[in-house]
């Protein structure tokens, strides 16, 4: 028998650009950070929970399991299970999902689910012709072998990879996922001004929500050891316009592609938790529910097109729910890249794909731009990978709380083709 | 896990439930190796005691007699090794010669003790201080287990080490090291002890049994005393070294006051490098010290705050604190509750002087912890708390109290 599963609690940190060199918060770090002030706001002490469920994607060598150092971290207990998922930019909604059949199946009662990422953590990688030089030096024995070892060092060795790059980089087509955004806009024919409208609006939003204090609540301050404080989303640009953003030059395709810097999400240090709870959690600890969790659905496609992931995923979900595209309230669509959401909205519009990919009658229709990612989104905050989908849950309840608002989903694309959809009702 | 507890000390065989020793278990294992333990009875920390002493002499005439192929020598208290002599038996000395004739007592049993004719090892955990590292010193090797640690608290009571310890601590010891222990009466931890020569090994409990038997059969890397130790154990260098340690101890403690950093250094400057002399001076100075005001005085601080500790210990234990103000006062009290183990949330409105306090508690713990994991952890319980939330579920609150010209 499937049991309710509530979203009860939440919170974030606020997600911190990657300037130069590594940021102040380790992955684990960014999750003890804005898990901390959550589990103290509780009535429950932080062993209530029954598991600890994390999505990161970049674990860092020193945090194997970052699930598990995060719980035992934030004081949950030696007793705590916790482990660590990962579907790539999907893996702080897939935490959420994971938390959702147990509960839903009667295993569990209370779980902690996140996301945590820190991109400027993202290691450089030494060539493997490198590598196996070193290896090759390091063994040998006798000071005449590790001078004839030695002298075959070539200074290609030692020119660094940049991991992150690697990471943004689809294995199986060999496309950057802004390339895979260059090739959506052109399936749809979004054109750049588009893009660079949309991505303008972004950060406008997020800036009015910081100002009206609608992120209060859902964004913890950080704080790091060297007495700084971190207290909401940086790389938010309120003076962008569409006009600003015309003179970035692509960076993915050049000289003609429409994927900008300024268009594109950024790279970001982040982490998010949400607390789901059946109703047997709710009632033994008094606990208010904010939403209720209805479904889930992923789904997959040419990795060459991932962008369009959350058509697929977030239409076979309201087709298993008796649902049209309009009768949800409230959308998080997850801001990849601008040009990747205009595509998905025009994907969505277009009569024969929604045949012939979706098996719809027809175009499911226009999602009003009004309900979709109302504060902003990856664009303006920050595209911490592991994290993101773990925040859009969060913040659209948040959201529909605010807005009064009842049914919605959550929805990202997801590197390598996939893609995650999550419905929620507020309660 | 509890459960386990009671496994986690490696104290060789199972002793017999009809020990016939009040404060000792001796056991012998299947190498021949005999596991003397410190248990002193009815209480959970083993301090040295006359009555303790003349028990452990039967041991050592028991050990002459039979002689094992080896003897360790550890304490069967979770608390640690030994924390030092019975201050008890201190209080209210006013007769020197009376002193002297009882330490001179307890000499005798600590020189049979390091007499003993079979290799002798001293396994330490825990505190290991004052009257307990000169137990230790009197085996021949020592193997520390890393929680240990180590130190001679003495001058703090106005005394100095009294059971052979200024002289077989200055000759295993670089003496300068030795000495400026002795002076401050700080500890150190297992690490530093090794590196100074005090402890020839550094290990786990996982790995006592096989670290005794390789010291017992002479396996085990001893930790040699350096080279420069006799060159500043000889006189002229001693003569010039004194008067630098005296002119350093002017600055903290006037001798007029403090008479016993002083009479350790008179100690070692006129007996350093002869064995039977210095051991008889130490005697000698000690009975002076310990009928001095000065000593009478601090030993009675001493059993003041020693209450003072049980009636804290008594009540309820505090797990979570929540501290309001996060000003200089608010946040170091914080910090200090978070070094207690205890978790801290730390309230303030501001962000600003959260986190200063945030890195002052950084630098502290950057200061008195060694370990990076522990400096984390300590944060990790210090949790700024934007929004008061921490009250809820707080068993202590403590909120500063403002000055107030009104």
């Amino acid at each position: 028998m499937a049991r309710p599963v509530f979203i009860v609690d939440g919170s974030r940190t606020p997600f911190l650009k990657a300037r130069s060199g590594p940021g102040p918060f380790t992955p684990v770090d960014l999750a003890v950070q804005c898990g901390r002030p959550l589990l103290a706001r509780q009535p429950f002490a932080p062993d209530a929970f029954d598991q600890v469920i994390l999505g990161c994607v970049n674990v860092i060598a020193d945090e194997m399991n970052p699930a598990r150092v995060a719980a035992l971290r934030l004081g949950m207990g030696e007793q705590m299970v916790a482990f660590t998922v990962q579907i790539n930019c999907g893996s702080g909604m897939q935490s959420i999902d994971t938390g959702y059949r147990y509960i839903r199946e009667g295993i569990s009662d209370l779980i902690l689910a996140g996301g945590a990422e820190a991109l400027s953590h993202a290691p450089l990688v030494w060539p493997n012709s490198g590598v196996r030089w070193f290896a090759g030096f390091a063994g040998a024995k006798g000071l005449g072998a590790k001078i004839a070892a030695a002298l075959k060092v070539k200074p290609s060795y030692f020119k660094p990879i940049i991991g992150l790059e690697r990471g943004l980089t689809d294995p199986i087509t060999e496309l950057n996922m802004g390339q895979t955004a260059e090739k959506v806009g052109h399936l749809f024919g979004i054109t750049r001004a588009q893009s660079d409208a949309y991505a303008a609006e972004s950060h406008q939003r997020l800036a009015k929500a910081q100002k009206e204090g609608f992120l209060k609540g859902e964004v913890e301050t950080a704080f790091s050891r060297d007495g700084k404080f971190y207290d909401h989303d940086d790389g938010v640009r309120p003076d962008s316009t569409a006009e600003t953003l015309a003179k970035l030059r692509p960076v993915f395709e050049r000289p003609w592609g429409q994927v900008t810097a300024g268009n594109s999400s950024q790279i970001t240090d982040g982490a998010s938790w949400v607390i789901l709870a059946s109703e047997t959690a709710v009632a033994k600890h008094g606990l208010t529910p904010k939403a209720v969790i209805l479904d889930s659905q992923w789904s997959a496609l040419d990795p060459s097109i991932m962008g369009l992931g959350p058509v697929l995923s977030a239409s076979a979900l309201l087709k298993r729910n008796g649902l049209t595209l309009q009768e949800v309230e409230t959308w998080e669509l997850n801001e990849a890249f601008a040009t990747q959401v205009l595509g998905c909205l025009a994907a969505w519009n277009d009569d024969k794909f929604c045949r012939e990919i979706l098996g719809l009658d027809g175009a499911a229709g226009e999602i009003d731009r009004a309900k979709l990612n109302v504060d902003g989104g990856a664009i303006s905050l920050g595209h911490p990978v592991g994290t993101s989908g773990n925040r859009i849950v969060l913040h659209l309840v948040n959201a529909m709380k605010r807005l009064g608002t009842r049914r919605g989903v959550a929805t990202e694309c997801i590197g390598g083709g996939q893609g995650g959809a999550m419905l929620i009702e507020t309660v | 896990m509890d459960l386990l507890a009671d496994r986690v000390l490696e104290l060789g065989p199972k002793p017999a439930a009809d020990s016939s020793y009040r404060n000792f278990k001796l056991t012998r294992d299947e190498d021949g190796i005999a596991w003397l333990l410190f248990d002193r009875a009815g209480v959970s920390a083993n301090t040295l005691s006359a009555d303790l002493l003349e028990e452990l002499d039967a041991i050592v005439t028991a050990l002459e007699s039979e002689r094992p192929t080896g003897l360790v020598v550890r304490s069967a208290k979770k608390s640690g090794f030994i924390a030092g002599a019975d201050v008890n038996e201190f209080r209210g000395a006013s007769e020197p010669g009376a002193v002297e004739t009882a330490i001179g007592r307890a000499h005798a049993v600590i020189d049979r003790l390091e007499a003993l004719r079979v290799p002798s090892v001293a396994v330490i955990h825990g505190f290991c201080l004052g009257g307990g590292l000169e137990v230790a010193l009197a085996c021949q090797m020592r193997i520390a287990i890393d929680d240990a640690r180590f130190g001679f608290p003495e001058v703090m009571l106005g005394l100095h080490p009294g059971l052979g310890g200024t002289v077989r601590f200055t000759e295993l010891v670089n003496p300068m090291q030795a000495m400026t222990l002795m002076l401050t009466g700080k500890t150190i931890d297992a690490r530093r002890a090794k590196s100074l020569g005090l402890v020839d090994a550094v290990t786990q409990e996982r790995h006592v049994r096989n670290a005794v038997r390789d010291a017992v059969f002479g396996r085990l890397k001893r930790a040699k005393p350096g080279a420069l130790n006799s060159l500043l154990n000889l006189g002229p260098v001693r003569g010039f070294l004194a008067s630098r340690m005296r002119s350093e101890a002017e600055k903290a403690a006037p001798r007029k006051h403090y008479p016993a950093p002083y009479a350790l250094i008179d100690l070692w400057e006129k007996h350093a490098g002869n064995r039977s002399a210095m051991l008889n001076a130490e005697k000698a100075s000690f009975a002076n010290l310990m009928v001095t005001p000065t000593a009478q005085n601090l030993i009675r601080v001493f059993f003041l705050r020693e209450q003072m500790k049980k009636v804290a210990g008594s009540g309820n234990k505090v797990a979570h604190v929540h501290v309001i103000g996060a000003g200089a006062m608010g946040g170091d009290i914080a910090a200090w509750c978070a070094n207690q183990d205890m978790r801290v949330t730390l309230a303030d409105m501001k962000a600003e002087p959260i986190a200063g306090a945030m890195k002052r508690a950084s630098d502290l713990f950057g200061k008195i912890m060694r370990k990076k994991t522990d400096q984390r952890d300590a944060l990790d319980r210090l949790i700024p708390d934007m929004d008061g939330d921490g009250v809820r579920n707080a068993d202590l609150i403590i909120e500063r109290c403002r000055k107030s010209s009104s």
